[in-house]
């Protein structure tokens, strides 16, 4: 007897359960948005004539990431990401400190980008620049590796 | 009642017929992801009002079939609401009981697609109607055609360059002035300015240009639009041979081979990420990228105008116009570096950037060529001609004038466009070759005939200042092997080279 | 302490009162199909609220949005098509299952003292189905929605008393426009589904408080028992219907789908212009009678409905014997079939 019981227990509820979790799945695919892939993408950022050497600007994507560029040589642009790696907010640069400051949890970097104190468990991420004529590209991380 | 075991007996059959239906769910939502999936068309109480004329009476039936498989369709977008016209718009008209207009102009279109309607407005492509009071709306009107014919009817403009360039939309007026209807009430439109679909299209709401130049009625299918031929319906021809010159480079080929994996049909189109099998015409000058939306602003991606006698970057051309007008640069204007690196971004989805820079210098230097060996000097003779009264002020009406034309127009239009689109054949015989032979063999020659003429009828002074600056031409460093003039290091160069290609090719 | 007796301290649950309410005896005529009809309302609510929920998420509450929105849920989103036309069917099932139950309940008499308040409070979730669907459809700003929420802001307004009060509540301001699509978004998604959670609450407590009340037909078989548990014999039953509807609701929204209509348009008042198949008799009943009497007549109709425990005992004392409640029941049920075919056939 309970052996039938089981079975039909089984019979009755498994189906059911089945059915129920197939519609959780649509469920899930229907809330899920499309996900993108980590890529780099390189973007023309500025020209040299717009950035003399030792001046930096701070400039946005038309994806909207933000990152400071910063002309050390003649031929030589260095890019730092201005996303704060503890917790997302914009850093500051401080012209008469000389360095980067977080006002939300109080960061602080480098010009360079390193840490120095705060919560901040990295680096500002650097992206690679390339000087082409007089052009100045910029390789933009989509995903934080 | 049922006992337990019957009860649990039908709780599993009902619950297998769930999974049952579910499946067909399934398969329904893959259906749907397919790409040729279309929803069903929205058809509201108006639309079906004018298809019970215009669908089942046959007038216009294939106008509503189109639509149906448009996306218009399925947003809920139908007739009236794109051909509804205000009460003081100037071609409204009354319709079976709605205030219509037949022309749907981009500021109908601007009100659900704002930003395209702006940003095309502001482009040269919006402007392509202003055309007519240039020289070549003189050759259409008076030296090719007869713009009075036929009561001011203008075959050539209205047939020819108005098609591409667009026309200036009136209503038909009769004698009295007041506009002509037909039967139902409907105003006749002037059938030199109307049916056209010419880009640059002055409508009588006072907009400028027309979307469906390129987005063909009532279909508006994106595929349809990112076709090369799209564009090639006015960039066509000898003297902007871009859709030759396309189907010639290796994009075009690629296109060609590959047209099936170009997904055409998707939204968004980003190269790269939805197709990367080549290029079309509105890869490179309009679509998005990973990093560029898609733009209606045919000039953002542009660093040299080709189209003039003289070559020169778009923006100084720009900036000259905009100090013309008296107005203020608009507030997002572009250098030729910038609109220069928008391009580039486009070519770096596929390409190095070492590629990206030399063809960008090959391109620059034979653009530069085109200026300096025959842009500027036939330029300067031109007006050294008209200045010393060797030619008359009638356009076109001798000969050099023609020659001149086409080495400008033409020939040297087509060496730059092949140069930039990459299509050597263009580059080459279409371009610098009769470049060559129209420089050589008719403008010298013609020139040095208006001079003759010139100094047996009296006019020596003017002869000889056309002679000086034919001489300073011929004499200068692109032009001096005319003269036998070729430096005697060059001319044992070319023939030791000479004789090396004999030596290979007759054995 | 282990971890079992550690969950015990902190989250007393009293076992022995559980197993007292699971195996709640209930009275056998239950056993019978009919009575399942009270708990189908309740089931489709729950799908209703998680179908909603996911609804909720893509659905933008804005006048230029929200057709679009919709349609983007419709053509474009994973499931998006299913989710919609479960919660599209689900809805009509709700309402006819819970009319379905109020007569049930009016023909079996069981809203007799001391169920005068439940059936009250029932009667209460019965018009709060009903503004579910008036809001709900409101919500797609279609043409059908627009002209509806017109209409129905129009009659709002032709109540007595309260009417310009009620009808600038319900649009938000003056007239239709932004304002009133966030109002009836905020009583679809938030008012109403708290204010019928408490009543689903208060209506269930008093059947369990007062049980259900016993019933024998004339025919019945003579059993020992005239009760039987809850669990598991109730349950089962619940759950195939449970079952059922999962199965029908899939089917429903395969072989009929919900699609985009037209864009709302103030402009254009639609030559053919319905609401929903639930208002159909109030609807025929408008185009019949003028204003006063188009409002008067419904409001009427609630109030007796609300009444009917107290006006029944008042006819069994005049005509013990006869029921009369039954056959005004049966007159007031064709009346209610006669509009509703009246405006299917009419137009």
């Amino acid at each position: 007897m309970k052996r039938k019981e089981f079975f039909s227990s089984l019979f009755a509820f498994v189906p059911l359960v089945l059915g129920f979790l197939g519609i959780t799945k649509m469920s899930a695919d229907f809330l899920s948005p499309q996900r993108g892939k980590a890529k780099i993408r390189k973007i023309f950022a500025t020209s040299l004539e717009d950035l003399k050497i030792g001046e930096s600007k701070e400039m946005t994507d038309l994806k909207g990431k933000e990152f400071l560029l910063i002309r050390t040589d003649d031929r030589k642009v260095k890019a730092l990401s201005t996303t704060c790696t503890h917790l997302g907010c914009t850093v500051h640069w401080e012209q008469d400190k000389n360095r980067f400051y977080c006002p939300c949890h109080q960061g602080v970097f480098t010009p360079d980008g390193e840490v120095v104190s705060g919560p901040p468990p990295r680096n500002l991420a650097t992206y690679n620049t390339e000087i082409i004529g007089d052009n100045v590209y910029i390789y933009l991380k989509d995903k934080e590796a | 009642m049922a006992n337990l075991n019957t009860k649990r007996f039908f709780i599993g059959i009902l619950s297998i017929a769930f999974l049952v239906v579910l499946l067909f769910a399934i398969y329904k939502e893959t259906q749907k992801q397919l790409p040729n999936y279309k929803p069903e068309p929205v058809v509201s109480e108006s639309t079906r009002h004018c298809m019970s004329c215009h669908d089942e009476k046959g007038e216009g039936k294939i106008i509503v079939e189109q639509w149906k498989d448009s996306k218009h369709a399925q947003v809920g977008v139908g007739c009236i609401e794109c051909h509804k016209a205000k009460k003081d718009d100037v071609d409204g008209y009354e319709h079976h009981g709605d205030f219509i207009a037949t022309i749907v102009t981009p500021k109908d279109c601007a009100k659900c697609h704002e930003k395209e309607a702006k940003e095309f407005t502001a482009s040269h492509h919006a402007d392509a109607g202003a055309i007519m009071g240039s020289l070549d709306n003189v050759l259409a009107e008076v030296i090719e055609g007869h713009a009075a014919f036929n009561n001011g009817s203008n075959p050539a403009a209205a047939s020819g360059c108005w098609q591409c360039h667009g026309s200036r939309v009136a209503f038909l007026k009769n004698e009295a002035g007041e506009i002509v209807r037909n039967d139902d009430g409907i105003p006749r439109f002037d059938p030199k300015t109307w049916p056209n679909t010419g880009i640059g299209r002055i409508n009588m709401d006072g907009s400028k240009g027309s979307c469906s130049a390129c987005h063909n009625r009532h279909h508006f299918s994106v595929a349809q639009v990112r076709q090369p031929e799209n564009c090639g319906k006015c960039h066509i021809g000898p003297d902007h041979p871009q859709l030759e010159i396309y189907k010639e480079s290796k994009h075009g080929i690629n296109f060609y081979a590959h047209r099936e994996e170009m997904n055409l049909d998707a939204q968004p189109w980003i190269v790269g990420e939805d197709y990367k099998a080549a290029p079309t015409c509105v890869t490179c000058h309009m679509s998005a990228t990973p990093d560029q939306p898609v733009t209606h602003e045919i000039g953002a991606r542009i660093s040299w105008t080709l189209r003039p006698k003289v070559s020169e970057k778009v923006d100084a051309a720009l900036i000259k116009k905009y100090k013309k007008l008296g107005q203020p640069l608009p507030d997002n204007f572009l250098t030729w570096q910038e609109r220069r690196g928008n391009m580039q971004n486009v070519c770096s989805q596929c390409h190095s950037k070492d590629y990206v820079k030399n063809f960008y210098i090959q391109f620059d230097n034979s653009v530069n060529m085109y200026n300096e060996k025959y842009g500027k000097p036939g330029l300067k003779l031109m007006k050294a001609l008209k200045e010393n009264k060797l030619i008359n002020p009638v356009p076109f009406d001798e000969k050099i004038e023609w020659d001149w034309f086409l080495l400008w127009h033409h020939e040297g239009r087509r060496m730059r466009h092949g140069a930039a689109m990459m299509g050597p054949d263009y580059t080459q015989w279409h371009g610098n070759f009769e470049l060559a032979e129209n420089f050589y063999t008719k403008m010298v020659p013609e020139i040095k005939e208006l001079i003759k003429k010139a100094k047996s009828s009296g006019n020596v002074s003017g002869a000889n200042n056309v002679q000086k600056v034919l001489d300073e031409v011929l004499n200068s460093e692109m032009h001096k092997w005319y003269l036998g003039k070729m430096s005697p290091e060059e001319k044992a160069k070319r023939k030791e080279a000479s004789k090396k290609f004999r030596e290979r090719y007759t054995h | 302490m282990s971890l079992a007796q550690w969950f015990k301290t902190s989250f007393p649950v009293d076992n022995e009162a559980l197993v007292e309410m699971s195996s709640e005896p209930i009275p056998n005529h239950l056993k019978k199909w009919w009575w399942a009809l009270g708990g189908t309302p309740l089931y489709m609510f729950v799908v209703q609220v998680i179908t909603g929920l996911l609804l909720v998420f893509y659905y933008q509450p804005d006048v230029n949005g929200a057709y679009d929105s919709i349609s983007r849920i419709t053509n474009e989103l994973p499931y998006g098509w299913l989710i919609r036309s479960i919660h599209k069917w689900s809805a009509n099932i709700m309402i006819a299952s819970v009319i379905l139950h109020m007569m049930r309940v009016f023909f079996t008499q069981t809203y007799r003292k001391p169920r005068e308040l439940n059936w009250m409070f029932g009667v209460t979730l019965f018009l709060l189905t009903l503004i579910f669907g008036f809001s709900g459809y409101s919500l797609i700003f279609e043409q059908m929605s627009y002209w509806a929420m017109k209409v129905g802001t129009e009659i709002a307004g032709a109540t007595p008393i309260i009417g310009d009060w009620l009808a600038t509540f319900i649009k938000g301001g003056e007239d239709l426009g932004q304002h009133t699509l966030t109002r009836m978004h905020i009583f679809h998604v938030m008012i109403l589904p708290l204010a019928m959670v408490a009543l689903i609450g208060l209506h269930v407590y008093l059947i369990r408080t007062l049980g259900v009340s016993d019933l024998h037909f004339k025919n019945e078989p003579k059993t020992e028992k005239k009760t039987f548990p809850f669990w598991p014999d109730h349950a089962t039953t619940e759950l195939v219907m449970v079952a059922l509807i999962m199965f029908v609701l899939i089917t429903l929204a395969l072989l009929f789908p919900v699609h985009m209509g037209e864009r709302a348009n103030p402009n254009v008042t639609p030559i053919h212009i319905k609401p929903e198949w639930y208002f159909y008799p109030v609807f025929r009943w408008l185009k019949l009678t003028n204003l006063f009497w188009g409002v008067m007549g419904p409001m009427i109709f609630i109030a007796i409905l609300y009444l009917w425990p107290f006006i029944d005992r008042f006819f069994e004392k005049i005509a013990p014997g006869k029921d009369l409640s039954f056959w005004i029941g049966i007159l007031g049920t064709l009346i209610m079939i006669v509009f509703f075919l009246w405006e299917i056939l009419g137009h």
